[in-house]
């Protein structure tokens, strides 16, 4: 490379990288859109789960449009995965009566729900993701369907796929 | 007039242009390979409730009431009005009960409107309607803030 950064005199060196980047562009492009991993970024496999998550406290009515066969989305998409199961169960809490005794019983409002749910998802080591979603047991996770956006914790997951 | 020439800084702005046209697509059309992005208008019924609302305040919520969002009136109005008394959960002589509030109100509106829907995203005002989203009860008079606790009916 010269004074002028030219290489051998004929080439600059910004053009060459341009010139690189143009192309690296081009075939990152082509080959996300046509699905071919041309260049490859560890975009994970697609797995199939079959995850549950525990709501949150809701009052009843929450759960009235839940149904299964709901269709999971994410913004203005839909998943590759549906609801197959909800279970609706009484919270339960303890509270301390007038006479000092302790009260363990159904919440009279309040329920929470094991809605559980079957999705293709990414697995990219180590992390499996649906959508912008990661599931994990343990972690916080949404229930978006059409008409719905319960949140709870993940309380399974299994790859059955 | 002297030749223009083709320099580096032509280059990377040619290749910004086709990024971002690149990331359009992709992020509009190409996801999945699904176009996610149709939209089309849609009536729907659904309820929202806002809780401790003064027994005052109520007085200002009637059934008919257009709703109001972004500063204008919206094409959707209250069809119905549930009102109940705030609570707390207590326990008394080994019974858990319900201890209602004399002055605050839990207040379950029914609204009924036409909706923007693009794929599973329906949008009235500018506000999701998901059950469990956060939602504005709001009137030219009244506002509320609550969530939505279902969504009753939706027609094409």
């Amino acid at each position: 490379m010269n004074k002028q950064g030219k290489l051998f005199g004929k080439v600059h060196i910004l053009d060459v990288l341009v010139i690189i980047i143009a192309i690296v562009v081009v075939i990152i492009a082509f080959g996300r859109l046509s699905g071919n991993d041309i260049v490859s970024f560890n975009s994970g496999e697609d797995v199939r789960i079959r995850y549950t998550v525990l709501t949150y406290d809701y009052e009843a009515e929450y759960f009235k449009s839940l149904r299964v066969g709901d269709v999971l989305a994410e913004d203005k998409k839909y998943l590759d995965g549906e609801i197959v199961n909800i279970e609706i169960e009484d919270k339960i809490v303890s509270l301390v009566d007038n006479n000092g005794d302790v009260v363990t019983k159904a919440h009279p409002v309040m329920k929470r729900a094991f809605i559980t749910m079957e999705a293709t998802v990414e697995y990219k080591n180590p992390i499996y993701k649906l959508g912008k979603q990661e599931l994990r047991e343990g972690l916080p996770a949404f229930v978006v369907t059409e008409i719905n956006n319960l949140s709870g914790i993940v309380s399974d997951l299994q790859v059955i796929e | 007039m002297a030749k223009r020439k083709f320099n580096y800084i032509d280059g990377i702005v040619i290749l910004i242009v086709i990024a971002i046209m690149v990331g359009a697509y992709w992020f509009f059309i190409k996801d999945g390979g699904e176009v996610k992005i149709a939209s089309n208008k849609v009536d729907i019924t659904f309820i929202a409730e806002a809780d401790l609302i003064s027994n005052e305040a109520l007085q200002q919520l009637k059934i008919g009431d257009p709703l109001v969002s972004s500063g204008v009136f919206q094409d959707a109005t209250i069809t119905d009005i549930v009102i109940q008394p705030s609570s707390t959960v207590e326990a008394v002589n080994g019974e858990l009960i319900l201890l209602e509030s004399p002055t605050t109100s839990r207040i379950l509106v029914t609204i009924s409107g036409e909706a923007n829907k693009y794929g599973p995203y329906i949008d009235l005002g500018g506000q999701e309607l998901k059950v469990g989203s956060k939602y504005y009860i709001k009137t030219d008079i009244f506002e509320a803030f609550g969530q939505i606790i279902e969504v009753v009916n939706i027609k094409n």
